[in-house]
């Protein structure tokens, strides 16, 4: 069994910017010991680079409708940018920039998804939005479907 | 440019043409650049940043200090400590609080772990690509993969400085009025003195390659800002002075400057009282307090000859930045090497009423923080100053005098110079947008 990184993106008192930390805490008990667990305000190259295992990176997403759940192989990521939309983490260094760079530096990506939920309301001191809201157990179930997978590989192999 | 257009001013005679970059990229958060041309001069230079308003000073009103010290790290990720350091400093200057020396030497070991983390960010990442013709850091990892690693194991160093004292690698949760809520162990420590300073040839070789590359043309002098501390490098401690004989205490950034809405902006702009603009940052302090720095971030600084351009020539502040990234690696090493754990990690206080203020060294430059307190300890109004709105006039003013030379040059060529002199100032305008009063912006 592989010990799977989970990195949580996002600023927790920024409305839907706290969807990542929400769909860690709605993970069972028992899922989440297969974990290790990093929080994070926004994904840097390092983050990554560090990484022996594979890695799940959640955050908030900008573009589609609110609640949207995005459930995606981190190298396939330019498929939710060419569609318009943007992982929420730093402006500074945007995921998608983060990811060519380590992929450049460390020969590939990581094995390893991007799961995301769409916000609507990034202001600071709010809550979830009602869509967000709703849509937390849904990427809590993608989360866990996938940590298994990662953390068993041989089973995604006869899964796929 | 990423968009210009020509329109016809209201008399139809002449053109002003405006220039828009309507996505400043590779600076931290949302702005947009405008540019007004009128026979080639420039008439209106605009650094619009429209990142949604968030409302921290208001956030803070009725908490006490340690729970502000917790809420203003938020403001940032990339400056947690810079915003704790104001706080704390502000309210243990009115709480009369003698914080250990062993505490304040831990504190600016603190500080040491943003500046590097903060500055190698930006000058391998963020602002070297300018320099060297690539569009991103994505590119310049592919044909230089060398000079990324350098920078991310310098980052490295600072993330682990920061998550050590703090608690965690982001938003730090461990400093408190008159202290820490517990003192590192020198077991944490030990490793980290050791790859400090092995990595003191890297921060080295970065002001030498920051130093080789070619800036932009350009010269001005302008009115610089800092701290400056009789006996250290200013981070948390010294006098406010500019380099036109301002010199006010830490706490009394409002006797000397001000702040003022502009339409264009959800940002509030700084200006000296005296209206004129001035510039904070690397640039500033390695110009101002220079002499203080640690002597083989002040060797590295003199081999390279431009003590005198870093002042006129704002591009060359990646090499300011770089100087100030060897100071903070040689100097955490040092302290980490005297520390030995105080008897207490925090020293006892009691709250009193009146105003807590005080500015110190974020990584960007001065950053003020004043706070009015009623006898329990809850503050009842509070004031944020960030470096990058004390800036943003300076960028305009930079903008407007730098752009003639570049209007004759194809669209994108402009634009990436234009650019790369706002990320000169290494702006943080998620940092620059959580102090605008709604009433002001609705009316």
């Amino acid at each position: 069994m592989r010990r799977v990184s989970v990195l949580v993106c996002g600023e927790r008192m920024r409305g839907d910017d706290a969807v990542a930390a929400e769909i860690l805490a709605a993970l069972p008990a028992t899922t989440r010991s297969l974990v290790d667990v990093r929080d994070l305000s926004g994904l840097m190259p390092d983050d990554l680079l560090e990484s022996t295992g594979p890695v799940i990176v959640l955050d908030a997403v900008h573009g589609p409708p609110a609640g949207t759940v995005v459930d995606l192989p981190l190298d396939r990521l330019d498929v939710l940018v060419e569609s318009g939309a943007s992982p929420g983490s730093s402006h500074a260094l945007p995921l998608p920039m983060v990811l060519r760079i380590v992929e450049h530096l460390a020969g590939g990506l990581p094995d390893g998804r991007f799961i995301g939920v769409a916000g609507t309301s990034f202001t600071l001191g709010a809550s979830l939005s009602q869509p967000v809201s709703d849509a937390v157990p849904s990427a809590a179930a993608r989360l866990g479907h996938w940590i298994r997978v990662l953390a068993h590989p041989r089973t995604a192999v006869r899964c796929a | 440019m990423h968009d210009g257009d020509t329109t016809t001013d209201a008399g139809g005679t002449e053109e002003t043409t405006r220039y828009a970059v309507r996505q400043l990229t590779r600076v931290e958060g949302e702005g947009r650049l405008e540019l007004s041309v009128r026979d080639g001069a420039v008439t209106e230079a605009h650094l619009e940043i429209f990142e949604a308003p968030r409302y921290f000073e208001r956030l803070v009103v009725g908490r006490d200090g340690n729970e502000v010290i917790d809420i203003v790290a938020r403001i940032c990720g990339i400056c947690p400590v810079a915003y704790q350091m104001s706080a704390v400093h502000a309210f243990e200057r009115l709480y009369g609080v003698e914080v250990d020396p062993v505490v304040r030497a831990l504190r600016r070991l603190f500080y040491c772990g943003e500046w590097i983390e903060s500055h190698a960010l930006h000058i391998y990442l963020l602002h070297a690509p300018d320099f060297l013709g690539y569009p991103s850091a994505i590119e310049l990892a592919a044909d230089h993969r060398d000079i990324v690693e350098r920078g991310l194991r310098l980052k490295k160093l600072g993330n682990r400085i920061v998550a050590i004292l703090g608690g965690r690698p982001i938003h730090p949760v461990s400093v408190r009025i008159g202290g820490f809520s517990r003192a590192p162990r020198l077991d944490d420590l030990r490793e980290l003195q050791a790859d400090l300073e092995a990595a003191i040839p890297d921060a080295q070789e970065t002001v030498r390659w920051a130093a080789s590359l070619v800036p932009p043309s350009y010269a001005r002098e302008p009115r610089l800002v800092a701290l400056r501390h009789p006996d250290e490098y200013p981070m948390n401690d010294g006098r406010i002075v500019s380099s036109d004989g301002i010199d006010v205490a830490p706490g009394s950034w409002t006797e000397a400057f001000a702040e003022h809405q502009v339409p264009w902006s959800n940002a509030l702009q700084a200006r000296a009282r005296n209206g004129i603009p001035y510039l904070l940052g690397p640039t500033a302090r390695v110009t101002l307090a220079g002499d203080r720095l640690h002597p083989l971030a002040g060797e590295a600084l003199a081999a390279t000859g431009l003590g005198d351009e870093l002042r006129t020539n704002v591009f060359r502040s990646i090499v300011a930045r770089a100087v100030e990234l060897l100071h903070a690696v040689a100097e955490a090493a040092e302290i980490i090497g005297a520390y030995r754990p105080p008897d207490e990690p925090h020293a006892p206080w009691a709250p009193r009423a009146g105003v807590a203020s005080w500015a110190t060294e974020a990584p960007r430059g001065l950053l003020f923080h004043r706070y009015e307190v009623d006898e329990r300890g809850l503050v009842r109004r509070a004031q944020i100053v960030p470096p990058t709105s004390q800036n943003q006039a300076a960028i305009e003013h930079d903008l407007a005098a730098f752009a003639p030379s570049v209007l004759e040059l194809p669209h994108v060529q402009a634009t990436q110079r234009l650019e790369q002199l706002i990320r000169s100032y290494d702006p943080c305008i998620s940092c620059a947008t959580h102090f605008l009063d709604l009433r002001v912006q609705g009316r």
